[in-house]
Formats: C-alpha cells, sequence, structure tokens
C-alpha cells in the first residue's frame, strides 16, 4: 500500500520520521511533492493520505493546490484520508469530514510507537473514519446559507 | 465602467465564467448549486439580466467583486460551417488573472479554477495555462461537481461542507425546481431565484455531513 503524507515546513521532520516508521511496517511511502511539481501523478499513486496539520502552518498556493489534489482522490471515500493534528492544531475546515488523530508529544518515544501502531492499523484496515460533524461547525455553515440568502433577497429586491 | 456590486463580505462570491447555452446549460446549473453548498455566493453575467450594461461591463462587474472564479473552456472549439472557436471564456480568464496579478493585497486577492471538457487539447493553443492543473470532466454533473466543491472547500474561507457525491445526489431536485420555475417565468429566471432555489437545496445539504452521499 502507497502512502502520501502532506505536510507543511512546520511539520516536515515529523512527515520524514512518519515515513520512516511508515516504511519500517512495510508500507511504500510517495515522495512528498515540492512546490512546483505536477502533484497529480504523485496523488494517483497513492492508495491513502495522511495529512499533517501543525500550529504554526501557513497556507500558501501551493499547500492549497496539494490538498485541493488529494480532496480529489479522497473524497469519494474510495482511498483512506487520516489528519494527524500536531499539538494544538485545528484542522481547516476541509478535513473536518474526516476522524483526526491528534500528535502531542516528540515523534519517539512510546506514544510515538502507539500513535504509529494505530496509523498503521487504520491504513491496513482501509478504515475510513468520518467525522460528526461539531455543532459549531455547523452553525457557522448555516450562518453563510442565510448570507448567500440574504444576498440573493437583496438582489431580487432590485428586480435581478 | 460602473462600480462593481458588491455581494456580501468580498470573500464568499465566485464568479462563474461559462458558457450560456442550453446544451451547457444542466452544466452550469450544476456548478452553482455546488457553490452555494460549499457556502460561496454565486455570480454571473446573467445575474443582472438585459440591463443596459454592457455583457462587458457586467462581467467585470461581477468579476471584480469575486474573489474566486470558475472558468470553463468547452466552447473553444471549432463550430458550425465556418468552423470558428467561441473565446469569449479564455478572454474573460484573462480578465481574472489581471485581476489576480494586479491585486496589492492577499485580502484583494483572486484564484480560479480552470475546467475543460475530456480531450480539450487546450495546451497546443493556450500553453501558459498548463502550469495551472486545468480540470477536466466529460460533460456530466456527475463528473464537474467534484473539482468544483474540492477546489471551493479548500479555498481560506470556506466552511464545512459536503462531500461530492452528496451535492450530486441533490442536484436533479433542484434542477426540477429550477425547470418549474423556469416554465413558469416563461423561459428565463431571475438571478435570485436560481440562488434561492440553490439555497433551499442546500440547507438539506447540511444534514448530511459528513456522511455517505
Amino acid at each position: 500500500m502507497r502512502i502520501y503524507i502532506s505536510a507543511g515546513k512546520s511539520t516536515a521532520r515529523i512527515a520524514n520520521s512518519l515515513s520512516k516508521a511508515l516504511l519500517g511496517k512495510g508500507f511504500a511511502v510517495v515522495p512528498r511533492a515540492e512546490a512546483g511539481d505536477d502533484v497529480r501523478p504523485l496523488m494517483r499513486d497513492a492508495d491513502s493520505f495522511v495529512v499533517l496539520v501543525g500550529e504554526r502552518d501557513e497556507r500558501s498556493e501551493w499547500r492549497e493546490r496539494e490538498w485541493f489534489e488529494i480532496l480529489e482522490q479522497a473524497s469519494d471515500r474510495t482511498k483512506n484520508l487520516i489528519p494527524l493534528l500536531v499539538g494544538k492544531a485545528e484542522p481547516p475546515n476541509f478535513l473536518k469530514n474526516w476522524q483526526a488523530l491528534r500528535m502531542n508529544s516528540p515523534a519517539s518515544g512510546k506514544h510515538w510507537d502507539k500513535l504509529i501502531e494505530t496509523i498503521a492499523g487504520l491504513l491496513e484496515a482501509k478504515e475510513i473514519r468520518l467525522a460528526i460533524p461539531r455543532k459549531a461547525d455547523l452553525v457557522a455553515r448555516e450562518r453563510r446559507l442565510d448570507a448567500i440568502e440574504a444576498n440573493a433577497r437583496r438582489l431580487k429586491s432590485l428586480g435581478m | 465602467m460602473t462600480k462593481p456590486r458588491s455581494l456580501g463580505p468580498p470573500q464568499t462570491p465566485v464568479f462563474i465564467n461559462c458558457p450560456f447555452d442550453s446544451e451547457f446549460l444542466p452544466l452550469f446549473d450544476s456548478i452553482v448549486f455546488a457553490a452555494v453548498a460549499c457556502g460561496f455566493t454565486p455570480r454571473s453575467a446573467v445575474e443582472t439580466g438585459t440591463v443596459s450594461d454592457s455583457r462587458i461591463e457586467r462581467i467585470c462587474n461581477a468579476m471584480f467583486s469575486s474573489r474566486y472564479s470558475i472558468d470553463d473552456l468547452s466552447r473553444c472549439k471549432g463550430e458550425g460551417d465556418s468552423n470558428l472557436a467561441r473565446f469569449n471564456m479564455p478572454l474573460e480568464l484573462g480578465f481574472a488573472m489581471s485581476r489576480r496579478f494586479l491585486a496589492k493585497a492577499v485580502w484583494d486577492s483572486h484564484d480560479w479554477l480552470v475546467l475543460l471538457p475530456e480531450g480539450h487539447e487546450y495546451t497546443k493553443f493556450i500553453s501558459d495555462l498548463g502550469a495551472y492543473d486545468a480540470k477536466t470532466h466529460r460533460r456530466t454533473a456527475g463528473t464537474i461537481i467534484p473539482p468544483v466543491v474540492n477546489w471551493l472547500r479548500t479555498r481560506p474561507d470556506a466552511p464545512l461542507a459536503p462531500f461530492p457525491d452528496a451535492v450530486i445526489k441533490r442536484l436533479p431536485a433542484f434542477q426540477k425546481e429550477l425547470e418549474r420555475l423556469r416554465t413558469k417565468s416563461g423561459g428565463e429566471l431571475p438571478w435570485s431565484d436560481t440562488i434561492l432555489t440553490a439555497r433551499k437545496h442546500a440547507k438539506n445539504l447540511s444534514k448530511r455531513i459528513p456522511s455517505e452521499g
């Protein structure tokens, strides 16, 4: 099974440790794309994705392209996606449809080994764990839809 | 040119730059529905109907007050006896690109998604687009909705959104109601009614997040 690990600058080291650990468990790891690469062939090659989210991660055009291509492969749930939150990082909204794992300790030692076991188990079982949405996120979504409706009603009042 | 007409917070409107013909209409409706389902306000050159603004003014008004645009280049191939292609869409994509490169701040930036029908040889005549990962579709709602949903979901200001298959599943009910409203209004439907209908059906989708489509 081939795994693609997505990481930002702040989580690149953890991604390397995770890559080594998964190789040690018998998984193949698809090389991480560099900015400017055509990411699509890499994503097509992967059977599953682990997406790291760090507390200090910054969005970039490149990272958004990578995420978009991951969703293109994983959003029909034929491929697994595991969000891995580092420290107190919060997932971006598009990752909230999947249950995330959280990593609170360094990439070594007892907790790390346990985390690797958990990730390997989920990947092997091809278990896609979807999340139950938080009420606050559903409320925020409804607010956005309400704003769209209010805009449309304003247009309607202008005869458009 | 008249001042761009704002439609809500600047980050939420998405300009839809697609062919306006009966053949493309089901796909256009699919993109509109996908945008609303993801929490974005669709904008289009047709939103002001046939008011006195020229088409190009209407496009610029809508695009320049949008943070995003979705550009489908389906009609850029020879058609009819003269084998002429329509180049409005690439021209308008050029506007979207200039909007981005002229932006002085991140909040004023502009981003776009390019859609193409499968087999389109666009790189042969707009090779510069090769760097922008255009997405292909098979001229069906089932193949055009996933890239639209997945792209919008990964924008920085996207709220929680359903999976593409849930949007595809809900689409026929939206299209059926649009068809009924269009018949009732004699063919053309005000843009506001299209959005309101999409919003009504998108509400039902909220109950399906993130469960199977």
